[in-house]
């Protein structure tokens, strides 16, 4: 279970993240909606570990981060909202990296690298750099790297983006996989349909704010007949609107009950 | 810490060292742990040459018989290290682009950085090779067992780079833990370059002048005497004083390695993910109703006004030659006062000479293109003339070479004391020089593109890497020095005229050549 308690996060004046709580249980697929600068991934990298927030905890099956940072990275695979890093590597060479510092069996790499990269069309790749890859294989570079890891916790900044059809399907029914094996899947994302589709529950951020926690039946019933869409675009508003709306208002006080 | 998680993570910061030799390595067939192997060997091979060049260029000097010589070059060399050891490691802890892609891996902080230490360290190596050099001539004169004087010799190096190292962290982060870097990081970054340049330099301005001759040696200069302890180490390890000395050096260290740990460690983590989200000034003023060459000028230099880009490309390319100049080429106070007017070509030629040592792979004109990452793609799908977007880029380039080479010229014949009209000789051979080896250099970077770099740095070792660099200065050097030893002769000769004539003739037809061929070879491709 991970629990995020009065989390904030502050760069400057600016606040990125206000006293965030938040309860993931283990077993479920979280996702994290907002706008762009909503929190999202900020939230995301404070869980594993890239940014320090300048106050609050954050609690994973009982082991607080800050004091066990190397445990808990070891229960963690993170997928980056961006997938340009370790350009000058192979694909092997990524993936070697990935289970040395998981310390995966070398019988045990080969085997499952076999089954990834033919289920993600890498086989006739695993040789050329990343660098040379499209935006699409890089991503799936390094979702092989994070399935190789079969972490109990597996965080995804806006994973869909810029894959394939075919890759997306499979990416979301391996996220459901992970989830029914008991483990945890976290992720942000901007589409509406796959945080309805795959999420059991989720949080609508904005401007660092919580503006919503719970189930995706209790949002959709909150207001019946509307689509997530509709539910979400009046609670979020537009970017610049920093006012709440009395839809917002409404939905903070369900998700506080 | 765990040895696999950094032979990993040492075998890819070796591939970022240097991806272009780790990409002639994948073409020949090589990969995993071979691969890893065959780039270390490069960086083996590359120090065993540096050894064997610097041992030849010194193996006439006696350190045996002078401690002043002794000294002098450990100073030098140590402030080198210095300079260049602030700059790595603000390059690797604060300025590495890729440090959030390791941070979420179950690497421990130590050994991530540990790696990358590593590996920046053994490039800059080669630089302060000299000192080992120096060590190891300083035990052989004195008689000292072979075997002894290596082991000797390799722990001093090692004691003292770790010693100027842990000098260098606790500025780095003495200063980048201020509240004042985290609202003003970019001042923060150019005091540091402040520091370790105005350090360096005046040392080596101190330590020329202190250039007295000593009573016992009419050879040797005047030791600086704090000093003196590591050449009784180096001259007579196994005395009582040699013994005492590398004890207390060794004790020296450890207090600094106790410093560190109760300072700098317990924080490091906090600071260094602070640091890397503190970005500094993001906004700007906005000029408007600029036209398209001064809005290029305007983003080439932004591109250029990193102080952390200027504090590697400066150290690189004009301190190094700089102590080069001043190890090799001089030996004590040159005053030139009274020059026969007959050499005015000569000085041209210097100026010319001073051009290809300052002007080298790790200059602003050799990485400006690279510069662009990302850029430089989709610029090429905008309608505008790339012709013109290049020659922006060239211009500026260029503009910065000059100054910065010019300025070297300009203060170096100011202290040897040059009549003006030399001087003016010295700067339009310095900047003819600058012209004709900035085409080369903005072509080669053109030719060896890399737009997926994390660390400046890996610019600087494209091509024939770290070798090329110390090749290319000590070429430079030697090549000069023959040319206008012979010239000079030649000059002062009775066929003074004939021999100016031809140095003109050779200068114009090789200069026209040289210029065509990149006009030809790469100006003509963009249009």
């Amino acid at each position: 279970m991970i629990e995020i308690k009065q989390l904030s996060k502050s760069y400057g004046d600016k606040v990125a993240l206000n006293q965030l709580n938040l309860q993931i249980n283990q077993g479920e697929i979280f996702g994290f909606l907002g706008h762009n600068g909503a929190g999202k991934s900020t939230t995301i990298k404070t869980l594993v570990s890239i940014i320090e927030p300048t106050s609050g905890e954050i609690v994973i099956d009982g082991l607080d981060l800050a004091t066990h940072r190397e445990t808990i990275k070891k229960k963690i695979a993170y997928v980056p909202d961006t997938p340009d890093i370790f350009l000058q590597l192979t694909a092997s060479e990524y993936w070697d990296l990935i289970a040395v510092a998981y310390e995966i069996k070398e019988e045990a790499k080969v085997a499952k690298l076999t089954e990834l990269s033919q289920l993600f069309a890498m086989t006739a790749h695993q040789d050329e750099t990343l660098a040379s890859f499209s935006h699409g294989m890089r991503q799936k570079t390094i979702l092989i790297g994070a399935l190789l890891a079969d972490p109990d916790i597996w965080i995804l900044d806006e994973p869909l983006q810029g894959l394939d059809p075919q890759a997306a399907y499979d990416l979301k029914a391996m996220m459901q996989a992970h989830a029914d094996k008991g483990k945890t899947v976290i992720f942000s994302t901007h589409v509406l349909d796959t945080a309805q589709q795959l999420c059991d529950n989720l949080a609508i951020l904005k401007q660092g704010e919580l503006l919503y926690n719970g189930s995706v039946d209790t949002l959709l019933e909150s207001s019946p007949g509307e689509r997530l869409e509709d539910i979400y675009l009046k609670m979020a508003g537009r970017q610049a609107d920093n006012q709440p709306t009395e839809q917002t208002e409404q939905l903070e006080e369900i998700s506080h009950e | 810490m765990n040895k696999q998680h950094i032979t990993a993570l040492t075998a890819v910061n070796l591939r970022y060292a240097n991806p272009q030799v780790t990409d002639k390595l994948r073409k020949k067939g090589k990969k995993g742990k071979k691969l890893t192997q065959s780039l270390a060997n490069q960086f083996l091979f590359s120090g065993l040459i540096f050894l064997g060049i610097y041992g030849v260029t010194m193996v006439l000097m006696d350190f045996s018989k002078m401690p002043g010589f002794f000294t002098y070059y450990v100073a030098l060399f140590s402030l080198l290290a210095f300079s260049q050891g602030i700059s790595v490691i603000y390059n690797v802890f604060f300025e590495s682009q890729d440090l959030q892609a390791y941070l979420s891996l179950p690497f421990r902080q130590t050994e991530i950085f540990l790696a990358k230490s590593l590996v920046v360290a053994i490039t800059i190596l080669p630089f302060v090779f000299p000192m080992l050099v120096v060590f190891l001539l300083t035990g052989f004169r004195s008689g000292v067992f072979l075997p002894v004087t290596i082991v000797i010799s390799l722990l001093l190096f090692i004691l003292i780079l770790a010693i100027v190292f842990s000098l260098s962290s606790l500025v780095v982060f003495g200063l980048t833990r201020t509240k004042f870097f985290h609202e003003h990081k970019k001042v923060v970054t150019s005091l540091l370059l402040v520091i370790s340049m105005v350090l360096t330099v005046l040392g080596i301005i101190f330590m020329s002048n202190q250039n007295t001759q000593s009573g016992l040696n009419q050879l040797d200069r005047v030791p600086i005497h704090f000093l003196l302890p590591i050449y009784r180490i180096a001259s007579a390890p196994l005395s009582k004083t040699g013994l005492v000395a590398l004890v207390s050096l060794l004790a020296f260290f450890l207090a600094l390695l106790l410093v560190i740990k109760g300072l700098i460690l317990p924080h490091l983590y906090d600071q260094l993910t602070s640091a890397s989200m503190a970005k500094g000034e993001s906004r700007r003023l906005h000029k408007t109703g600029q036209n398209l060459s001064q809005l290029l000028r305007m983003y080439n230099l932004q591109l250029v006004k990193d102080p952390n880009l200027l504090m590697q490309v400066i150290a690189s390319s004009f301190l190094m030659p700089v102590v080069f100049i001043v190890s090799f080429a001089l030996g004590g106070s040159v005053k030139l006062n009274h020059i026969d007017p007959h050499l005015i070509g000569v000085v041209f030629g210097v100026g010319l000479a001073l051009a290809t040592m300052t002007t080298n792979a790790t200059s602003f004109i050799s990485l400006l293109i690279s510069l662009d990452q990302e850029n430089f793609n989709f610029i090429q799908s905008l309608p505008i003339s790339m012709s013109n977007y290049l020659r922006t880029k060239f211009r500026l380039g260029f503009a910065m070479q000059l100054l910065l080479s010019g300025s070297l010229a300009l203060v170096g014949g100011l202290v040897f004391r040059l009549p003006v009209i030399f001087i003016v000789a010295l700067l339009l051979g310095n900047s003819w020089g600058t012209y004709l080896l900035s085409h080369r250099y903005f072509a080669r970077d053109y030719r060896l593109l890399l737009l997926e770099w994390t660390n400046v740095a890996q610019l600087f070792t494209r091509g024939a890497g770290n070798k090329g660099l110390v090749f290319n200065m000590f070429g430079s050097l030697l090549g000069s020095t023959i040319v206008l030893v012979l010239y000079g002769i030649g000059s002062m000769s009775t066929y003074y005229k004939l021999v100016n004539l031809v140095a003109v003739f050779v200068l114009l037809i090789g200069s026209g050549l040289w210029l065509r061929y990149y006009q030809k070879k790469f100006w003509q491709t963009f249009q």
